[in-house]
Protein backbone atom coordinates (compact mmCIF):
# COMPACT_ATOMS: atom_id res chain seq x y z
CA UNK A 1 0.00 0.00 0.00
CA UNK A 2 1.43 3.39 -0.54
CA UNK A 3 0.89 5.80 1.22
CA UNK A 4 0.71 9.53 0.29
CA UNK A 5 3.95 10.45 1.71
CA UNK A 6 5.60 7.82 -0.26
CA UNK A 7 5.08 10.09 -3.17
CA UNK A 8 7.52 12.81 -2.40
CA UNK A 9 10.51 9.46 -2.59
CA UNK A 10 12.67 9.31 -5.13
CA UNK A 11 11.66 5.92 -7.51
CA UNK A 12 14.70 4.29 -6.86
CA UNK A 13 14.14 4.08 -2.90
CA UNK A 14 10.28 3.25 -3.90
CA UNK A 15 11.55 0.34 -5.89
CA UNK A 16 13.99 -0.79 -3.04
CA UNK A 17 11.06 -0.69 -0.29
CA UNK A 18 9.06 -3.35 -2.54
CA UNK A 19 11.90 -6.04 -2.73
CA UNK A 20 10.15 -9.08 -1.65
CA UNK A 21 10.72 -10.54 1.26
CA UNK A 22 10.93 -13.74 -0.98
CA UNK A 23 13.98 -12.30 -3.19
CA UNK A 24 15.61 -10.84 0.12
CA UNK A 25 15.91 -14.02 0.94
CA UNK A 26 16.83 -15.21 -2.35
CA UNK A 27 19.83 -12.97 -2.12
CA UNK A 28 21.13 -13.47 1.20
CA UNK A 29 21.09 -17.20 0.10
CA UNK A 30 22.99 -16.35 -2.54
CA UNK A 31 25.22 -14.42 -1.45
CA UNK A 32 26.60 -17.22 1.50
CA UNK A 33 26.40 -19.99 -1.05
CA UNK A 34 27.43 -18.43 -4.14
CA UNK A 35 30.09 -15.20 -4.18
CA UNK A 36 32.36 -17.51 -1.99
CA UNK A 37 33.44 -19.31 -4.87
CA UNK A 38 34.15 -16.23 -7.04
CA UNK A 39 37.89 -16.59 -6.59
CA UNK A 40 37.62 -20.27 -7.64
CA UNK A 41 35.55 -19.16 -10.93
CA UNK A 42 37.75 -16.66 -12.45
CA UNK A 43 40.90 -19.12 -12.26
CA UNK A 44 38.58 -21.17 -13.63
CA UNK A 45 37.74 -18.71 -16.44
CA UNK A 46 41.09 -17.32 -17.03
CA UNK A 47 42.63 -21.28 -18.04
CA UNK A 48 39.62 -21.01 -20.06
CA UNK A 49 40.19 -17.84 -21.75
CA UNK A 50 43.85 -17.12 -20.81
CA UNK A 51 42.42 -13.19 -21.33
CA UNK A 52 41.42 -11.61 -18.14
CA UNK A 53 38.87 -9.61 -19.78
CA UNK A 54 37.29 -12.56 -21.03
CA UNK A 55 37.51 -14.38 -17.59
CA UNK A 56 35.61 -11.02 -15.77
CA UNK A 57 33.11 -11.41 -18.43
CA UNK A 58 32.64 -15.03 -18.21
CA UNK A 59 32.41 -15.16 -14.49
CA UNK A 60 29.83 -12.16 -14.48
CA UNK A 61 27.83 -14.25 -17.04
CA UNK A 62 28.12 -16.82 -14.72
CA UNK A 63 26.82 -15.23 -11.51
CA UNK A 64 23.99 -13.11 -13.51
CA UNK A 65 22.58 -16.83 -15.00
CA UNK A 66 23.34 -18.74 -11.54
CA UNK A 67 21.12 -15.41 -9.96
CA UNK A 68 18.41 -15.68 -11.99
CA UNK A 69 18.65 -19.74 -11.75
CA UNK A 70 19.01 -19.99 -8.53
CA UNK A 71 15.55 -21.11 -7.25
CA UNK A 72 16.56 -24.66 -9.38
CA UNK A 73 19.90 -25.10 -7.30
CA UNK A 74 19.80 -27.75 -4.93
CA UNK A 75 20.45 -26.50 -1.36
CA UNK A 76 22.97 -28.73 0.24
CA UNK A 77 24.55 -29.87 -2.83
CA UNK A 78 27.83 -28.77 -4.34
CA UNK A 79 27.40 -24.93 -5.15
CA UNK A 80 30.85 -24.84 -6.45
CA UNK A 81 30.40 -27.42 -8.88
CA UNK A 82 27.05 -26.29 -10.31
CA UNK A 83 28.34 -22.77 -10.68
CA UNK A 84 31.60 -23.92 -12.43
CA UNK A 85 29.08 -26.25 -15.24
CA UNK A 86 27.36 -22.76 -15.36
CA UNK A 87 30.29 -20.82 -16.12
CA UNK A 88 31.55 -24.23 -18.45
CA UNK A 89 28.33 -24.06 -20.50
CA UNK A 90 28.87 -20.18 -21.19
CA UNK A 91 32.02 -20.23 -22.25
CA UNK A 92 30.83 -23.05 -24.70
CA UNK A 93 28.47 -21.14 -26.09
CA UNK A 94 30.51 -17.92 -26.03
CA UNK A 95 33.69 -19.17 -27.56
CA UNK A 96 32.97 -22.00 -29.35
CA UNK A 97 29.40 -22.86 -30.25
CA UNK A 98 29.31 -18.97 -32.22
CA UNK A 99 33.35 -19.36 -33.33
CA UNK A 100 33.63 -16.47 -31.94
CA UNK A 101 37.41 -15.62 -31.40
CA UNK A 102 37.99 -15.44 -27.94
CA UNK A 103 39.96 -12.38 -27.23
CA UNK A 104 43.86 -12.20 -27.69
CA UNK A 105 46.16 -14.61 -25.46
CA UNK A 106 47.35 -12.13 -23.04
CA UNK A 107 51.22 -13.95 -21.77
CA UNK A 108 52.13 -10.50 -20.96
CA UNK A 109 49.28 -9.50 -18.73
CA UNK A 110 49.01 -13.06 -17.02
CA UNK A 111 52.47 -12.71 -16.22
CA UNK A 112 51.88 -9.89 -14.49
CA UNK A 113 48.94 -11.34 -12.46
CA UNK A 114 51.49 -14.02 -11.93
CA UNK A 115 54.09 -11.47 -10.13
CA UNK A 116 52.12 -9.54 -8.49
CA UNK A 117 49.56 -12.28 -6.67
CA UNK A 118 53.05 -14.17 -6.54
CA UNK A 119 54.36 -11.46 -3.88
CA UNK A 120 51.50 -11.47 -2.00
CA UNK A 121 51.45 -15.10 -1.18
CA UNK A 122 53.82 -16.38 1.22
CA UNK A 123 56.05 -19.13 -0.10
CA UNK A 124 55.14 -22.82 -0.04
CA UNK A 125 58.79 -24.85 0.37
CA UNK A 126 58.60 -27.01 2.65
CA UNK A 127 59.29 -29.46 0.15
CA UNK A 128 62.79 -31.01 -0.90
CA UNK A 129 65.22 -28.99 -2.53
CA UNK A 130 66.79 -29.66 -6.03
CA UNK A 131 64.56 -30.41 -8.87
CA UNK A 132 60.82 -29.77 -6.98
CA UNK A 133 61.86 -26.35 -5.68
CA UNK A 134 63.54 -25.70 -8.53
CA UNK A 135 60.30 -25.71 -10.67
CA UNK A 136 58.68 -22.61 -11.09
CA UNK A 137 54.86 -21.69 -11.41
CA UNK A 138 55.65 -20.72 -15.23
CA UNK A 139 56.76 -24.17 -16.06
CA UNK A 140 53.98 -26.20 -14.32
CA UNK A 141 51.89 -23.71 -15.77
CA UNK A 142 53.34 -23.66 -19.11
CA UNK A 143 53.70 -27.58 -19.10
CA UNK A 144 49.79 -27.78 -18.10
CA UNK A 145 48.51 -25.02 -20.81
CA UNK A 146 50.74 -27.52 -23.20
CA UNK A 147 48.06 -30.44 -22.29
CA UNK A 148 45.16 -31.70 -24.76
CA UNK A 149 41.77 -29.28 -23.52
CA UNK A 150 40.46 -33.16 -21.98
CA UNK A 151 43.75 -33.36 -20.22
CA UNK A 152 44.11 -30.28 -18.89
CA UNK A 153 40.56 -29.76 -17.68
CA UNK A 154 40.23 -33.04 -15.57
CA UNK A 155 43.44 -32.09 -13.90
CA UNK A 156 41.93 -28.42 -13.28
CA UNK A 157 39.06 -29.61 -11.60
CA UNK A 158 40.44 -32.51 -9.78
CA UNK A 159 44.29 -31.08 -8.70
CA UNK A 160 43.52 -27.44 -8.39
CA UNK A 161 39.51 -27.05 -7.56
CA UNK A 162 39.65 -30.37 -5.53
CA UNK A 163 35.95 -31.65 -7.23
CA UNK A 164 35.20 -35.53 -7.01
CA UNK A 165 35.25 -37.72 -9.74
CA UNK A 166 31.65 -37.68 -9.56
CA UNK A 167 31.26 -34.47 -9.52
CA UNK A 168 33.61 -33.75 -12.54
CA UNK A 169 32.27 -36.63 -14.51
CA UNK A 170 28.78 -35.07 -14.37
CA UNK A 171 30.60 -31.51 -15.28
CA UNK A 172 32.60 -33.03 -18.83
CA UNK A 173 29.73 -35.12 -18.96
CA UNK A 174 31.78 -38.73 -19.64
CA UNK A 175 31.62 -41.64 -17.30
CA UNK A 176 34.31 -41.82 -14.38
CA UNK A 177 35.86 -44.19 -15.90
CA UNK A 178 37.07 -41.64 -18.86
CA UNK A 179 37.86 -39.12 -16.17
CA UNK A 180 40.00 -41.65 -14.29
CA UNK A 181 41.70 -42.71 -17.76
CA UNK A 182 42.18 -38.83 -18.81
CA UNK A 183 43.74 -38.46 -15.22
CA UNK A 184 46.44 -41.11 -15.81
CA UNK A 185 47.29 -40.27 -19.21
CA UNK A 186 47.14 -36.30 -18.41
CA UNK A 187 49.35 -36.87 -15.38
CA UNK A 188 51.68 -38.92 -17.29
CA UNK A 189 52.15 -36.59 -20.12
CA UNK A 190 52.66 -33.23 -17.22
CA UNK A 191 55.43 -35.45 -15.74
CA UNK A 192 56.92 -36.20 -19.40
CA UNK A 193 57.24 -32.58 -19.87
CA UNK A 194 57.99 -31.46 -16.25
CA UNK A 195 61.05 -34.33 -16.76
CA UNK A 196 62.11 -31.99 -19.62
CA UNK A 197 62.31 -28.97 -18.17
CA UNK A 198 64.26 -31.22 -15.09
CA UNK A 199 66.75 -32.31 -17.82
CA UNK A 200 67.10 -28.96 -19.77
CA UNK A 201 68.62 -27.68 -16.28
CA UNK A 202 70.44 -30.52 -15.44
CA UNK A 203 68.41 -32.09 -12.82
CA UNK A 204 67.87 -35.64 -11.81
CA UNK A 205 64.66 -36.43 -11.74
CA UNK A 206 65.26 -40.07 -9.67
CA UNK A 207 63.38 -40.48 -6.16
CA UNK A 208 64.23 -38.57 -3.32
CA UNK A 209 63.80 -34.99 -5.32
CA UNK B 1 40.35 -61.51 -3.62
CA UNK B 2 40.78 -60.57 -7.65
CA UNK B 3 44.28 -59.31 -7.88
CA UNK B 4 44.91 -57.32 -11.24
CA UNK B 5 47.70 -57.59 -13.49
CA UNK B 6 49.55 -53.83 -14.73
CA UNK B 7 47.19 -52.68 -16.78
CA UNK B 8 44.04 -52.83 -14.72
CA UNK B 9 46.21 -51.31 -11.77
CA UNK B 10 47.27 -48.70 -14.48
CA UNK B 11 43.55 -47.97 -15.10
CA UNK B 12 42.91 -47.59 -10.92
CA UNK B 13 45.77 -45.74 -10.42
CA UNK B 14 44.56 -42.27 -10.79
CA UNK B 15 41.64 -42.94 -8.36
CA UNK B 16 43.96 -44.69 -5.97
CA UNK B 17 45.99 -41.54 -6.20
CA UNK B 18 42.86 -39.32 -5.48
CA UNK B 19 41.11 -41.59 -2.81
CA UNK B 20 38.34 -42.59 -5.26
CA UNK B 21 38.59 -46.29 -5.36
CA UNK B 22 35.97 -48.34 -3.46
CA UNK B 23 37.71 -50.53 -0.46
CA UNK B 24 37.50 -53.98 -3.21
CA UNK B 25 39.51 -51.54 -5.58
CA UNK B 26 41.63 -50.48 -3.11
CA UNK B 27 42.80 -53.83 -1.73
CA UNK B 28 43.47 -55.06 -5.32
CA UNK B 29 45.29 -51.91 -5.81
CA UNK B 30 47.44 -52.34 -3.33
CA UNK B 31 48.30 -56.15 -3.58
CA UNK B 32 49.24 -55.15 -7.04
CA UNK B 33 51.84 -52.72 -6.12
CA UNK B 34 53.47 -54.79 -3.20
CA UNK B 35 55.13 -57.17 -5.94
CA UNK B 36 55.04 -55.02 -9.06
CA UNK B 37 58.21 -52.48 -8.73
CA UNK B 38 57.27 -50.74 -11.95
CA UNK B 39 53.62 -50.07 -10.87
CA UNK B 40 54.54 -49.06 -7.35
CA UNK B 41 57.07 -46.11 -8.78
CA UNK B 42 54.54 -44.62 -11.35
CA UNK B 43 52.33 -44.52 -8.61
CA UNK B 44 54.62 -42.49 -6.12
CA UNK B 45 55.40 -40.83 -9.94
CA UNK B 46 51.69 -39.66 -9.76
CA UNK B 47 50.89 -38.63 -6.54
CA UNK B 48 54.48 -36.35 -6.82
CA UNK B 49 52.51 -34.97 -9.96
CA UNK B 50 49.69 -34.05 -8.08
CA UNK B 51 51.70 -32.47 -5.36
CA UNK B 52 54.11 -30.46 -8.19
CA UNK B 53 50.33 -28.86 -9.39
CA UNK B 54 49.04 -28.40 -6.57
CA UNK B 55 51.91 -26.48 -4.81
CA UNK B 56 53.40 -24.49 -7.51
CA UNK B 57 50.29 -23.11 -9.52
CA UNK B 58 49.93 -19.47 -8.74
CA UNK B 59 45.87 -19.08 -8.18
CA UNK B 60 45.00 -15.56 -8.91
CA UNK B 61 41.80 -13.61 -7.02
CA UNK B 62 39.28 -11.82 -8.62
CA UNK B 63 39.86 -8.28 -9.29
CA UNK B 64 38.42 -6.23 -6.75
CA UNK B 65 36.36 -4.65 -9.46
CA UNK B 66 34.54 -7.79 -10.87
CA UNK B 67 34.10 -8.61 -6.73
CA UNK B 68 32.32 -5.24 -6.60
CA UNK B 69 30.18 -5.65 -9.55
CA UNK B 70 28.53 -9.42 -8.64
CA UNK B 71 28.03 -8.11 -5.39
CA UNK B 72 25.88 -5.23 -6.56
CA UNK B 73 24.11 -7.24 -8.78
CA UNK B 74 22.75 -9.56 -6.34
CA UNK B 75 22.08 -6.53 -4.15
CA UNK B 76 19.87 -4.64 -6.24
CA UNK B 77 16.12 -5.63 -7.25
CA UNK B 78 16.40 -7.90 -10.27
Amino acid sequence: MINSSSSHKPPALLKKEHVSAQEQQKQIEFQQEAIQHINALYNYALHLTMNPDDAKDLVQETYLKAYKFFGSFEKGTNCKAWLFKILKNNYINKFRKNSREPGKVDYDLIKDFYHSIKAAQSDNEDLNAGYFKSLMHDEVYQALQSLPDEFKEVIQLCDIEGFTYEEIANMVESPIGTVRSRLYRGRKLLRSKLNDFAKKYGYHTEDNE
Amino acid sequence: MTTVNCKEAMALMSAAVDGELCSREQESFNQHIMWCVRCAHEFQEAKKTKRIIREKIVRFNAPQSLVNSILKLTESPS
